[in-house]
């Protein structure tokens, strides 16, 4: 039987080092992703994610579960995202490479998949990419978090800091600037577009 | 608009989009929809958004982060832990870019060094009259190798090339390979590089293909465009002709019914 992350969390604190390498397995992907998403490089998204952990199993002795070990991740993981952000001084970077290995397009694709709709959706890829790295931060993180991890408004305030309705407005007008640029690069979104 | 949605509430209608709302706000809220124009546009557009960062996904890398105890590194925990992290082992770089692996270099030999060996055994046998006598006196006669010297050969060379092939892969079993196994081996992994390269080749004409179409379609709508616009000038130019035309007619036609 799988061991829940609270298990995982008190084996840890215990000294148990497996069981945090556990958790690091369990959940150094979905922190990877919503690094990069946030800050749009490869490679300081990767750095952030490792810097993550770090300090997560640093600060284990003083996690008291009061919030859910993902929730205390995913703040340390934004904390790390806006450090970046302020250090930067700039704007996510858009970071679609201009020729795609063939190999690479190939490895990305979907069973069922032909090679037009691939590169039709590395190019969608790319566009939304850019018309995010032009929202606020906020608004980007609230997207990111609520379409990419499926948090709830509730939990995206929490992590925010922000009142419910202002994690509503900031969704609201992120779509809608998001939309805004679709229309203007005269992308059609079709319903089969699946979520990878 | 009733009492539990306004008309044009963002956040009912982001709540509404995500699910996350009452059954009776849905239920008013779809109601809404249905008669109010804006608000439906706005839902459809909103939605048409979250359709397209379903398209947006990170890049695939190997991560593999994880905690190992080493006292000598440099980012040491208060419990004498460090995070290493397994980088992965490079960029790709395309199959034409990257060193021949050793079985590749050797079985490149092979073909070379046969080829050679073949060429010089057709040239003494199909030549032999062409040898000069006192050539042929002065020296002792030097036979092609044979048949069996070249199976020799291969063999032999198939066994280094066994053990560079055993030597080059780490992750391989540590159980014996014969020559022979090592040949099928070699083969497969020819035919599995040939295969990938025809992949890649297909994959890259596809995709230059599909390029090049839409670059096709933009200049035949400009050239369309173009086309259409000339037409336009053309039959102005004319409609001005054939004015002037009538004028002169109807000139004329004044000037000989006053004559009359």
């Amino acid at each position: 039987m799988t061991a829940t992350d609270e298990e995982l969390v008190a084996r840890s604190q215990g000294g148990d080092l497996e069981s945090f390498n556990e958790l690091i397995v369990r959940w150094e992907r979905p922190i990877y992703a919503l690094a990069y998403r946030v800050i749009g490089r490869e490679e300081d998204a990767r750095d952030v994610c490792q810097d993550t952990f770090l300090r997560a199993y640093r600060a284990l002795p003083g996690f008291k579960g009061q919030a859910k070990f993902s929730s205390w991740l995913y703040r340390i993981a934004l904390n790390l995202c806006r450090d970046w952000i302020r250090r930067q001084r700039r704007a996510p970077v858009s970071q679609m490479p201009e020729d795609a290995d063939a190999m690479e397009l190939a490895s990305e694709r979907g069973p069922a998949e032909s090679i037009e709709e691939l590169v039709a959706r590395r190019e969608l890829s790319a566009i939304v990419e850019k018309a995010m790295a032009e929202l606020s931060e906020e608004q980007r993180t609230a997207i990111i978090l609520k379409e990419y991890h499926g948090m709830t408004f509730q939990e995206i305030a929490d992590l925010q800091g922000c009142p419910l309705s202002t994690v509503k407005t900031r969704l609201y007008q992120g779509l809608s600037q998001l939309r805004r640029h679709l229309e203007r690069n005269g992308q059609m979104v079709p319903e089969m577009v699946k979520r990878t | 608009m009733n009492e539990i949605f306004q008309c044009g509430d963002h956040g009912a209608l982001v709540g509404y989009l995500y699910d996350e709302c009452t059954p009776e706000e849905r239920e008013a809220i779809a109601s809404h929809l249905t008669r109010c124009v804006s608000c439906a546009d706005d839902v459809s557009g909103l939605s048409s958004a979250r359709r397209a960062l379903a398209a947006w996904a990170p890049p695939e890398i190997a991560l593999g982060i994880q905690i190992t105890r080493k006292s000598d590194a440099e980012m040491v925990t208060p419990s004498g832990s460090v995070l290493s992290f397994t980088r992965p082992q490079a960029e790709r770089t395309p199959w034409w870019k990257a060193p021949l692996p050793a079985w590749a270099q050797v079985a490149a030999a092979i073909v070379i060094f046969a080829a050679g060996l073949s060429v010089g055994y057709v040239r003494n046998g199909a030549r032999p009259a062409a040898v000069p006598q006192a050539t042929v006196a002065s020296t002792p006669p030097v036979a092609g190798p044979s048949k069996t010297d070249l199976e020799q050969l291969e063999q032999r060379l198939r066994v280094e090339m066994a053990q560079l092939a055993h030597a080059n892969s780490p992750a391989a079993a540590p159980v014996p390979v014969t020559a022979r196994a090592s040949g099928d081996v070699t083969m497969e992994q020819v035919k599995a590089l040939i295969a990938d390269s025809e992949r890649k080749q297909n994959i890259d004409f596809t995709e230059r293909a599909v390029r090049q179409n839409a670059t096709f379609e933009a200049q035949r709508r400009a050239d369309l465009e173009s086309v259409s616009t000339r037409i336009g000038t053309l039959q102005g130019q004319t409609r001005g002709e054939l004015g002037q035309l009538q004028q002169g007619f109807n000139y004329l036609a004044t000037r000989v019914s006053q004559q009359k």
